[in-house]
């Protein structure tokens, strides 16, 4: 019992010292989210490191460039659903600064083009692991 | 207003080298910028930098470094689809200070091309807190985020 109680103090010393080395962190999930408007637009989101990470087994969302400066991206969500969309040299640019751990959103209209792009950088969200 | 992206590079190699963390046996030379610097001149204007690897490896919870770029398009099909361009970086250090700046200018968001997980950001914001310069730096050498 003694035993126990210490190795508890102990893990619990390890997770606080983790943590206390850490600077701020994104907690979330970060799962690729879709939302649907009635018309059709809509908007996806995730965060790619955490993507990768977590314990989804269908989700991704990526998105690629070509050389002629026009874009296209496809994500699919836990239950299966999937969005694509293709946009402009213009809306292209944003994915010049896409890195692996970056959260990503994309937004959408009811004719498949993308109408938006908001890649965000921050020291919370975590890399790729593994 | 001047944006430039690697054209610093010198200097802050420089600043970078004077922090020199470590070069641990197998491993190339390693630096860090350990966690978030804000610095606020007395009116209003000022500048902050840090890595985005070294920030979230630092000793305080409470530090955080971030850029977004986000472009949006409407009417794409249209002839003069109606565009804009929208920069926002922030930063919070270890005595909980926080800062931040935007840009609707392109080349702020040019700027951030080529920015990674673990880069170290640069910025200097005016008393409108407009940010005036952005300097991404990246390297072999720069801490990886943990």
């Amino acid at each position: 019992m003694k035993f126990k109680t210490s190795m508890i103090g102990v893990l619990a010393g390890l997770v606080m010292a983790g943590s206390a080395f850490a600077g701020a962190r994104f907690l979330g999930p970060g799962s690729v989210i879709i939302k649907r408007n009635a018309d059709g637009s809509g908007l996806v989101s995730g965060y790619l490191g955490m993507i990768y990470n977590g314990t989804g087994k269908n989700e991704y969302f990526g998105c690629q460039r070509y050389h002629n400066g026009g874009m296209y991206c496809l994500a699919m969500n836990e239950s299966k659903q999937t969005v694509n969309c293709t946009g402009s040299a213009f809306l292209a640019k944003s994915l010049t600064s896409l890195s692996p751990d970056a959260r990503l959103q994309v937004r959408f209209d009811a004719n498949g083009n993308c109408t938006q792009v908001w890649v965000i950088h921050a020291s919370e969200y975590q890399d790729k692991q593994g | 207003m001047k944006l430039r992206s690697n054209r610093r590079a010198d200097r802050i190699a420089v600043a970078v080298s004077a922090i020199l963390v470590s070069a641990i046996a197998m491993a190339g030379p390693r630096y860090s910028v350990p966690g978030v610097t804000i610095q606020k001149n007395a009116d209003g204007s000022g500048q902050f930098y840090g890595t985005l690897g070294g920030t979230r490896n630092s000793t305080s919870a409470i530090e955080r470094l971030s850029c977004s770029i986000d472009r949006t398009e409407t009417d794409p099909s249209a002839p003069n689809p109606v565009r804009s361009t929208f920069v926002s970086c922030s930063a919070r250090d270890k005595n909980n200070v926080s800062v931040s700046c935007i840009s609707t200018q392109e080349d702020a968001a040019d700027a951030l091309a080529g920015l990674s997980n673990d880069g170290l950001l640069d910025i200097r914001y005016d008393v409108n807190g407009v940010c005036t310069s952005i300097t991404v730096y990246e390297s072999s050498s720069l801490e990886r985020k943990r």
